[in-house]
């Protein structure tokens, strides 16, 4: 098991020799192996043991806390092995402010290029011309982020290509069950945003995890500013693998995996512009977790070595690739989706 | 690799704690069998290690079959019991 995610309520875990055992009141839900454990994963109210915690600490095995709508809220903060050549060169090169705006705009660029391919795809196979439309003025704005004059231009063409996107997004959605009227968060306030959130947080985690173990400082970026307790180069990162949380919870959504009585919507109190959070019952989230790892397993085409890569993998490679991007003289190259 | 580890040993106290030590690596197939599905070259020779040194080599014995993809596809059985499990995750 390299991967656990708790998401069941009231949750505990514990060790017994070798085993991590997870209790819910007195009843044992789980026991499974510690060994080979890499990423753990705690939603809403699990708790740890000392044990636990000690074993978490003594193999760093990665641990995040999430809500159950898959809103990040804390990681065990392992002392990371330094790296500091690499990273002087990080903080050096993104000092730059041309250098980090070319950056940016070339990040700018893919995930607008990526949104115009997802959307002018899906509009052939839907015959939608509102999405060729909107996808081909993604696609001309795409041309816009490389004449940006500053780094507030830039988001403000992102901003603007989000809008659009996401203006059209509820036509991708093929199941009247579901509606999807512009992106909310913080909390999600229907159930695709829940979905799109909790999936997000999900790739952002990966991509994380990626930029730890290729030695680099997660919270130095160049899109998104440097802010306390964010990982901006994660986030930064995580823009080309968007399409692919937006095209697994189109699938799970459209292939009626997931029904609308998997949500609930939150007490009153944390009511807003009328409208409810809504949070996912445990069996979506289980649901959604393990299309997100067989997601992960697909195999791709990795255009730089031509070989069929797994998602996870590609994630990987192209931190590392932008490691070498930041101590040669390349431009980094985000990955793309096929059309 | 997948290994299937199997063992017969005769002592109580030593029988506990090999499988003690296998379920920190695999998963309880029958009383003494269990099902090793993610284990490394380094985690199989720290298993042997430590399994030679419990036991008793006059009367136990510990027995690893190592089983490659296609033959992991074709097991079989009678009764209870289900497919070696391979899941890279596990959501509780």
């Amino acid at each position: 098991m390299q991967h656990l995610y708790v998401i069941e309520p009231g949750s505990h875990l514990r060790k017994e020799g070798e085993t991590l055992v997870i209790c819910k009141g007195k009843q044992r839900l789980d026991t499974i192996p510690a060994t080979g454990l890499k990423q753990l994963a705690l939603a809403g109210r699990a708790s740890i043991s000392g044990a636990v915690l000690d074993f978490l600490i003594r193999h760093s095995i990665d641990t995040v806390f999430m809500t159950m709508d898959g809103r990040f809220r804390a990681r065990l903060l392992l002392d990371d092995s330094s790296h500091t050549a690499l990273r002087q060169q990080q903080y050096l090169r993104l000092h730059e402010s041309a250098y980090k705006q070319q950056l940016a705009a070339v990040i700018v660029r893919e995930k607008l290029a990526n949104q115009s391919r997802l959307l002018l795809r899906r509009a052939s196979q839907y015959d939608q011309p509102m999405l060729r439309t909107v996808g081909a003025q993604i696609k001309a704005l795409r041309h816009k982020s490389t004449d940006a004059a500053d780094l507030d231009a830039l988001r403000g063409i992102e901003g603007y290509g989000s809008r659009l996107y996401f203006s059209v997004f509820g036509l991708l959605i093929r199941n009247k069950d579901f509606s999807f009227n512009g992106r909310n968060r913080r909390p999600p306030r229907d159930p695709i945003n829940a979905l799109l959130s909790f999936v997000y947080t999900l790739f952002t985690n990966e991509v994380l995890n990626a930029i730890k173990s290729v030695g680099l400082d997660p919270y130095c970026g160049a899109l998104h500013e440097i802010a306390a307790g964010r990982p901006s180069l994660a986030c930064d990162l995580v823009e080309e693998w968007r399409p692919f949380a937006e095209r697994l919870v189109l699938a799970l959504v459209n292939r009626k995996v997931i029904r609308p009585e998997d949500f609930v919507h939150r007490s009153e109190q944390e009511q807003t512009d009328d409208l409810l959070p809504v949070s996912m019952k445990p069996n979506a989230a289980r649901a959604l977790i393990a299309a997100y790892h067989r997601q992960l397993d697909e195999q791709l085409l990795y255009p730089p070595t031509g070989q069929q890569t797994t998602v996870r993998w590609i994630i990987h490679s192209q931190c590392r690739r932008f490691a070498d991007m930041l101590q040669t003289d390349g431009m980094y190259v985000p990955f793309q989706i096929s059309r | 690799m997948v290994y299937v580890v199997c063992f017969d040993i005769s002592d109580d106290r030593v029988r506990y704690r090999a499988v003690k030590l296998l379920k920190g690596l695999g998963r309880r197939v029958q009383k003494s069998v269990f099902e090793c599905t993610d284990l490394s070259e380094h985690q199989l020779l720290v298993l042997q290690n430590r399994m030679e040194a419990l036991i008793d080599h006059g009367s136990d014995s510990v027995r690893y079959y190592r089983l490659c993809k296609a033959c992991v596809q074709e097991v079989e059985w009678t009764g209870q019991g289900e497919m070696p499990r391979q899941d890279r995750f596990m959501v509780v």
